[in-house]
């Protein structure tokens, strides 16, 4: 059997969707720490072109890009499905999936602005637009985004769960709300209560002090992860 | 056979993406060309989120963002394919895919902007030339090997209509002497039977998108 080594960066949520992807379909894989802030020439071999994590190298071929590398992982695994059988409600979950890498740039924004920027509301002005579609048009009655069971979507939308609950304490808002959005809320809820979800989250703790740490050195570069 | 109908409008790359994969795949479509100054109710119920085009709809059932649409188009109708069959390889195609879906805004950039915003984009349209030309074409002669697949058309929309961008900004990137490898392949593209029996008329796109940038920088004075 080829060898699964993944390349991550233990703040980022976005190893973490390979990570949960990986638990459920009980993949064996070697888990390799990069430092972001030290890249090594590891990294700049397989990933060239982004330089960031996280990184699947099967049998040595590395894959860059999370979205791109649940949809291998679903292919080359295909027991415990994490997409519809139907290309129509694949479509749609695909739909959902590119919607958050679209708007990923948003919460990038929030994270990094200014306390001025988010006193000003103009910081945080598109998230609660943006939870009130996920609640709505994505995840309307459904438990999960899966239906009754998670999913690729619900795993591209994992971070809401745990690391958004960071940045809402970081930066003293509260967004993902029973008040304004209940089913979305308890989604995020039901979600994290998962055993393989509970089992493989970032220390809370430890996700704040480098969040904090994070804002204090913040320059121009790009946030760590894809 | 479930009918199969295609909202798009005219001028747009996204909806020639997907004719490209539909005629390549031999699918009959009826097409229905949308107003976009004056989205009709259709358009809105099928496209809600982002009511864009173009939108596919498949026996009733809408789907939206064109290489969702070709994506799904590649399950339904298996022949011809457009994505390789072995996973690494599809793998790959995806990951090229999505790079050019992330960088196309600098393409259109250079269209809509002027000064440095425009200089910018130049530099940063000729950084993502490079990249494509470097790591993602390599020495074939299509990005699909010998024939055409789902990155040409991913990348090939972006490339005809920035040759237009070009000619009416007065600004050379995609040239000869600079991508050669980039360029050849720009011309064997468009060479194409499917590609160039189906694109929008050239003096047409240059007339709107000319009126469209005078319009949209006087109104940003």
């Amino acid at each position: 059997m080829e060898e699964v080594k993944l390349i991550g960066f233990w703040p980022s949520f976005f190893g973490y969707r390979v990570i949960w992807a990986f638990k459920l379909k009980g993949v064996k894989y070697e888990h390799i720490e990069e430092d972001l802030s030290n890249k090594s020439d590891m990294l700049l071999l397989y990933n060239p072109i982004h330089k960031k994590v996280p990184v699947l190298v099967h049998g040595g071929k590395p894959i860059a890009e999370s979205p791109v590398i649940l949809e291998y992982i679903e292919e080359t695994w295909p027991h415990n499905p994490l997409l519809p059988k139907d290309p129509y409600e694949r479509a749609l979950a695909q739909f959902w999936i590119k919607f958050e890498a679209d708007k990923n740039p948003i919460f990038a924004a929030f994270f990094r602005s200014t306390k001025e920027e988010l006193d000003d509301q103009n910081a945080i002005k598109e998230i609660p637009e943006y939870l009130k579609i996920l609640e709505e048009q994505a995840l309307g009655d459904k438990k999960f985004f899966g239906g009754d069971n998670i999913g690729l979507v619900d795993i591209t939308f994992g971070w809401l769960c745990h690391w958004f609950k960071g940045m809402e304490e970081m930066r003293g808002v509260k967004l993902v709300e029973p008040s304004t959005v209940p089913r979305l809320h308890a989604w995020a809820e039901n979600f994290k209560q998962l055993p393989i979800i509970k089992e493989n989250l970032t220390d809370y703790t430890q996700l704040l002090a480098h969040g904090k740490s994070f804002r204090e050195k913040l320059s121009a570069s790009d946030l760590p992860s894809n | 056979m479930a009918e199969v109908k295609l909202h798009g409008r005219w001028y747009s790359p996204f909806l020639y993406r997907v004719i490209w994969a539909l005629k390549l795949k031999g699918i009959s479509y009826e097409y229905i060309e949308e107003d976009l100054s004056n989205k009709s109710p259709l358009l809105l119920q099928y496209n809600p989120v982002h009511k864009k085009i173009p939108v596919l709809v498949h026996s009733g059932k809408p789907i939206c963002e064109s290489m969702i649409i070709i994506e799904y188009i590649e399950e339904k109708w298996p022949q011809t394919p457009l994505l390789p069959s072995d996973p690494y390889e599809r793998a790959k195609a995806r990951f090229w895919v999505k790079f050019v879906e992330e960088k196309a805004p600098a393409f259109w950039s250079l269209y809509r902007s002027t000064g440095e915003e425009q200089k910018k984009a130049l530099k940063d349209s000729s950084e993502t030339l490079k990249i494509v030309e470097e790591q993602g074409l390599g020495e074939k002669k299509f990005f699909g090997g010998d024939s055409i697949g789902i990155v040409d058309i991913a990348f090939g929309a972006i490339a005809h209509w920035f040759g237009v961008f070009e000619e009416i900004v007065e600004v050379k990137v995609l040239e000869a002497h600079a991508f050669p490898r980039l360029h050849a392949w720009k011309v064997n593209f468009e060479e194409v039977p499917v590609i160039k029996e189906n694109l929008p008329d050239r003096d047409k796109m240059l007339d709107y998108f000319k009126k469209r940038r005078i319009e949209s920088l006087s109104a940003s004075q």
